[in-house]
């Protein structure tokens, strides 16, 4: 009888969140799936058959699997070793350090584009500066093409790579470093040999984030392939969305769930047994800090350089553009106004959307959070049945294309055979957000729960904890960084969320990225940079409360 | 004598393996017992079912009079409510939690008042000589002091037993000496029964009352330290606790006070009559180091060898020594000392004798 | 087939009759929510609606912005769900107001403002009637290039090679027009001229906002570009200007329409009659947008309606053809 009541209280939170994964994430999948099996109220497979008799689409899912794989090595290498010199060297200015480095999230991968075309674009700033120091026409690079895109996908993604290191070098057991430095080993070796290996789920994990989020990014080869005729399969998909195809759209996208999955399962083997993972083990020592000496000002120059170029310099292009009258003004002193900033801010609508997303995007991740929690916390400690389906399950509409998780909305919002009608609503821009940003939570969550070693829960069961206040007094907060981490990446997406909005939004529920992307898309550059350069400070608040917050009352 | 923890026919299955295999064992009063063995015999396994932390396939287990475990009866309290104390091997503190909400932990879920917490937390302290650290958080701590964070966690709520998981294993090798004795002062001081798990013979014998030696998941023998040593019940007791030499040998004659045995490469030892002698021939006669003497000439033997190592501990005298293709390892009091290179000859006072063939009978005591 | 089309076209009819004859009485005072679709720049819209909520005390209007593809995706996507949820649909690509005629989708209005619009901008049915006429030509940026220098003709932007860009037409509707110009009027166009701006290396870019920011910038010196886009930007002191090619331009009557079961029937109608009054076309032409009506002026240097010289283009065959015309483009660039 006591191991009955034992699983009770699991089994409703696992058959709760099953309900939630099915509501929020199979439903409209379900919805895509069969508008790309279904033809005239059959099933057929002449979608997949259009998809797979042209040559171009092969062409294109080659291009995205090897330009998303190129730009992750680089937001792996980029996010790695900024994470490692962040966290674990005495380089000044930590905290401005982390901030800005994680600052591109803030910025949605069109602006990015958008803003490098204007830095390193034909016309770009610095492109005549270069051709201007050099007395040339023309300067070597184009942003334009695949070398763009890997560049432009690699610095917009590193930094998952970078939060995702970062959080595991934070609570890594130092003991395991000491053991190799009382062995004489140099510091360089002791970083390759063992804190390296230690962290490697974490690096892995947050490669697989930044690679399906490369995979199926569409504002990035939207801006600079197109024009080169450089197709991946998202612009692929968005064209069949264009015609419009939507079944065809939807068959393309299946294509790129497909390779999610491969990506995820590769993941999996990777990772190997769950024993390497329990880096938190009950012994507590602080990271041992390595101090660069006389290197200390080389290694500054080198990642404030780095940041420089890939974070400020794209927000000052957006900064100067903002204060133009039009669209690459000369830059003077007379071509300075802040008419842009007027327009934009003081238009109902955009006033509407920043306080939509100061309301949705904290909703958002504040529910994901919680729910990916939980069932992190079923499928890796509690090793419940099914819940390894769900986290999976959970991974897939991170593979979707936006245009495709907003028309599977639509399809499955606007007349719901049970609930309410949400389309037309605030709550469906919600449930969007909860289905795209799943991947953000599950991940996180599971790799901070398997950093906590078993028997730090165990010894609250034997101190005479049941299993809830355990959950509270012990895994909870020791997961809290990484729950920490989850909010902040899927508070910074949400807030700016583009491609699945557009869609879905309606009258009087605008959000700051539709209203972003409405002046954009209707010719006003410089209002559109004026709003996102105002929602800084917003981004800049809820990054130092929450840094605030994770470094309150865990002192590892 | 009262009984703390009853086991009975125990058993833990994962999968093919059987971890844990009808184990049996009753724990008294104000025992310190240990669980020793190599690692995957099943101790760990055993613990960690008393705990509720494993549930077993087979078997009961009792604490205090009170049925945790039976398997027939569907019986399972859960570890909560199983009112034990438990170190964990990598000391478990939690690392978000000072020194003193980590001790004072067990109390809070009792609802013990602010002002009791304070006082049970800070009699703990003191037992524990951290009076000064209740609000350190662990990662200000050395090794030693987490891992006395977690013993002072998990006695603070006067448990009816401790339960210990190889608590010293992660510590260097003088601060285990030092926390061997303070455990075992701690254990005297407050009367609480101790489960004790470990690989360290040495460990197991110098705090325990009575071990439990474990193999295959098996156990052995459960005895006092000194009867484990001095008459362990099985090859593999002996194997395991101290360390012994083997000379194959063959057992000549068979008188009524004494044997003779003609040791492998020649040598012939006169030994007191075991307390049975073992069937057939071919024996193994095993010898703890400090059982041997080494000199000129002894009577009752002509078991001739060649010194060819000299190792001076302080208290004694360790020699290594060849006889034919045997190396022996003998320890003596240090005023005897011996040349290396000498030739001398070895007598044995007293030790065991076994039938080669059958390695799983009962040791037979020579002494 | 066709019979279907019809029998669905005359319920349409008769549900609109009936639904104008059992609210003729309520129509005098609109009021309520007016959801608006439009795909037309939003600093023009906001004031619009601006100076309509004016006129009608008890409308809100609840403004829907959307590229003209995303616009198309969206109202695609509420019919398969059931109801198009706009009262009015304002857009740039006359051939998709045609498809959803067709199907069956729109109501008709026969506005009293309608009298002053010809026949040309108007839908025969009353389905939809254009509230805006715009055109498609020749921008180029002053700061590079002189005006004796600037293209004169669609086949003289051809020798511009990669300094020439233009929007595509699977994301602007616009561009989507000109496309089905250029093809329909084959003799002197046709797929060549696409097939030689591909050849001579023109740019593609993603939108109309693109292309323009390409031109003020100056990464090109010419473009496929917008009368009233440029104009608004000459305005903000961008060096930018426009000119009609000789072949002819795209002319767009960007159409207004109301959707079949709308549920703000008479604020939708009240809406379209204030767009095609006089205020409201001389209100366009302050946004450098050419009337509708013949007896508004023109904003300063652009022809009327009915002076302009243009592409014909056969909008019932265009949507029709809407689907291979694309294809075939996705597949040339």
């Amino acid at each position: 009888m006591t191991t009955l009541r034992r699983v009770d209280s699991r089994v409703v939170f696992l058959v709760l969140i099953t309900l939630f994964v099915l509501v929020v994430v199979v439903y409209p999948l379900v919805q895509v799936l069969i508008r790309s099996i279904l033809v005239d109220g059959r099933l057929s497979f002449v979608n997949y058959e259009a998809v797979f008799g042209r040559p171009r689409n092969y062409v294109a899912l080659w291009n995205s699997v090897w330009v998303s794989l190129a730009a992750t090595v680089l937001a792996t290498i980029i996010g790695t070793l900024a994470a490692f010199v962040v966290q674990r060297t005495d380089v000044p200015f930590k905290p401005l350090l982390r901030f800005l480095l994680i600052l591109p999230f803030a910025i949605p991968p069109l602006f990015a584009a958008m803003g490098w075309v204007q830095l390193a674009g034909p016309v770009g700033i610095l492109s005549k500066a270069y051709q201007g120091l050099f007395g040339v026409t023309g300067v070597p690079w184009s942003i334009y093409g695949a070398g763009g895109i890997i560049f432009v996908l690699g610095i917009t993604k590193y930094p998952f790579v970078f939060i995702t290191v970062a959080g595991a070098l934070q609570r890594m057991d130092a003991s395991l470093e000491e053991a190799a430095r009382t062995t004489g080993a140099g510091t360089g070796r002791i970083m390759r040999d063992i804190t390296l290996p230690l962290v490697r789920p974490a690096i892995l994990g947050g490669a697989l984030l930044a690679f399906v989020s490369s995979i199926d990014n569409f504002g990035i080869p939207a801006v600079l392939g197109l024009r080169v005729q450089f197709q991946v399969l998202t612009t692929r998909i968005y064209e069949a969305l264009t015609i419009p195809d939507l079944p065809l759209a939807t068959a393309m996208s299946m294509l790129l769930v497909v390779l999610a999955g491969v990506a995820i399962w590769a993941l999996g083997k990777f990772e190997g047994r769950r024993g390497e993972h329990a880096i938190i083990g009950g012994k507590s020592i602080r990271p041992h800090i390595i101090r660069l000496g006389p290197a200390r000002p080389w290694v500054t120059l080198a990642l404030g350089s780095t940041v420089a170029l890939i974070v400020v310099l794209p927000l000052l292009a957006l900064v100067v553009t903002s204060l133009q009258p039009y669209y690459g003004a000369p830059l003077t002193l007379e071509n300075i106004t802040p008419r842009n900033y007027e327009a934009v801010l003081g238009s109902s609508a955009a006033q509407r959307g920043i306080r939509n997303s100061l309301l949705l995007a904290p909703a958002a991740a504040t529910i994901l959070v919680i729910v990916t929690a939980l069932l992190a916390y079923l499928n890796v400690k509690a090793r419940m049945p099914g819940t390894k389906l769900l986290d999976a399950i959970g991974m897939v509409p991170f593979a979707l294309p936006g245009s495709v998780i907003g028309i599977g909305m639509i399809l499955a919002w606007s007349n719901p055979p049970v609930g309410p009608t949400l389309y037309g609503t605030l709550w469906i821009l919600l449930v969007a957000y909860l289905m795209r940003y799943m991947a953000y939570g599950l991940r996180a969550c599971r790799a901070s729960l398997m950093q906590i070693h078993d028997s730090l829960e165990e010894a609250a069961a034997t101190s005479g904890a049941n299993r809830i206040r355990t959950l509270r007094d012990v895994t909870l907060p020791l997961m809290r960084p990484g729950m920490i981490a989850a909010w902040v990446l899927i508070f910074m997406s949400a807030f700016n969320e583009l491609t699945v909005s557009v869609l879905i939004w309606s009258a009087r529920n605008e959000t700051i990225g539709v209203w972003i992307f409405v002046m954009q898309d209707s010719g006003f550059a410089g209002r559109a940079s004026a709003l996102a350069v105002s929602i800084l400070p917003i981004i800049l608040i809820m990054f130092v409360i929450t840094q605030w917050l994770s470094a309150e009352r865990v002192a590892i | 004598m009262g009984i703390t923890i009853e086991v009975e026919g125990l058993t833990k299955r994962f999968g093919e393996t059987t971890a844990v295999d009808a184990v049996a064992f009753a724990m008294g009063e104000h025992e310190f017992f240990s669980l020793v063995g190599p690692s995957g015999c099943g101790k760990t396994t055993t613990l960690r079912c008393v705990a509720g932390l494993e549930t077993a396939d087979e078997g009961r287990i009792g604490i205090k009079g009170t049925v945790v475990y039976a398997s027939g009866e569907g019986v399972d309290v859960p570890t909560h409510h199983r009112a034990i104390g438990m170190v964990f091997q990598n000391y478990a503190v939690w690392p978000h939690m000072s020194v003193f909400q980590n001790i004072a932990y067990p109390l809070k879920l009792t609802g013990a008042s602010r002002s009791e917490q304070r006082q049970r937390v800070g009699r703990v302290l003191e037992m524990l000589g951290m009076e000064d650290l209740g609000d350190r958080k662990p990662s200000q701590l050395s090794g030693g002091q987490q891992q006395r964070v977690a013993l002072g966690r998990a006695l603070v709520g006067e448990p009816d037993v401790l339960l210990l998981d190889e608590p010293l294993s992660n510590l260097d090798a003088k601060l285990r000496e030092h926390m061997r004795v303070e455990l075992k002062r701690i254990q005297r001081e407050t009367g609480i029964p101790i489960l004790y798990v470990t690989h360290d013979q040495l460990e197991a014998l110098s705090m325990s009352d009575r071990i439990a030696v474990m193999e295959g998941g098996r156990i052995h023998q459960v005895a006092a330290p000194h009867e484990i040593y001095e008459r362990p019940a099985t090859k593999f007791v002996l194997d395991f606790i101290g360390s012994v030499n083997y000379l194959p040998c063959e057992l000549l004659d068979t008188g009524s006070d004494t044997i003779e045995v003609r040791v492998e490469g020649g040598g012939l030892l006169t030994l007191p009559r075991p307390d049975h002698v073992p069937e057939g021939r071919e024996m193994l006669l095993a010898v703890r180091p400090e059982d041997m003497t080494l000199g000129r000439a002894a009577s009752g033997s002509d078991l001739r060898a060649t010194v060819e190592l000299r190792s001076f501990l302080g208290n004694l005298c360790e020699y290594r020594v060849r006889h034919g293709g045997l190396e022996l390892r003998v320890q003596t009091e240090k005023d005897e000392l011996v040349a290396e290179g000498a030739d001398v000859v070895v007598s044995v006072r007293r030790g065991f004798l076994l039938d080669r063939g059958s390695a799983e009978d009962p040791l037979a005591r020579v002494s | 087939m066709r019979i279907e089309c019809i029998v669905r076209r005359l319920m349409v009819v008769c549900i609109a009759t009936v639904v104008l004859a059992g609210f003729g009485s309520v129509l005098a005072q609109p009021s309520g929510s007016l959801s608006f679709y439009t795909s037309m720049q939003v600093d023009v819209v906001e004031d619009i609606i601006t100076a309509f909520e004016a006129a009608h005390p008890g409308v809100t209007v609840e403004l829907l912005y959307s590229g003209s593809v995303e616009l198309e995706q969206r109202i695609y996507a509420e019919r398969d769900a059931g109801q198009i949820r706009a009262d009015v649909i304002w857009a740039a690509n006359p051939a998709f107001f045609l498809k959803l005629k067709d199907e069956g989708l729109l109501m008709a209005y026969e506005s009293p403002e309608a009298h002053a619009v010809p026949a040309g901008l108007k839908d025969e049915d009353h389905m939809f009637i254009a509230g805006r006429v715009f055109n498609m030509g020749i921008g180029y940026n002053t700061s590079m290039v002189s005006e004796a220098e600037a293209p004169k003709s669609w086949a003289e932007l051809l020798e511009w090679g990669s300094r020439a860009a233009m929007a595509s037409p699977l994301h602007s509707g616009t561009s989507f027009t000109a496309l089905g110009a250029f093809v329909q009027n084959d003799d002197i166009l046709g797929w060549e001229w696409f097939e030689q701006a591909r050849e001579n290396g023109m740019q593609v870019l993603r939108g109309t906002g693109d292309v323009t920011r390409g031109l003020t910038s100056g990464e090109f010196p010419v473009i496929k570009g917008i009368d009233y886009v440029l104009a608004n930007q000459a305005a903000e002191g961008a060096p930018v200007a426009f000119l009609f090619p000789e072949e002819g331009a795209v002319t767009v009557a960007s159409p207004l329409a109301i959707p079949a079961g709308a549920a703000n029937v008479a604020a939708a109608q009240a809406f379209i009659d204030y767009i095609i009054s006089q205020e409201g076309q001389e209100f366009m032409a302050t946004k450098f947008f050419i009337p509708v009506r013949t007896d508004v002026d023109p904003p300063a240097g652009l022809p009327t309606a009915d002076q302009i010289v243009s592409l014909e283009v056969d909008y019932d065959a265009l949507a029709a053809e809407d689907a291979e015309l694309r294809e075939r483009f996705s597949e040339l660039f």
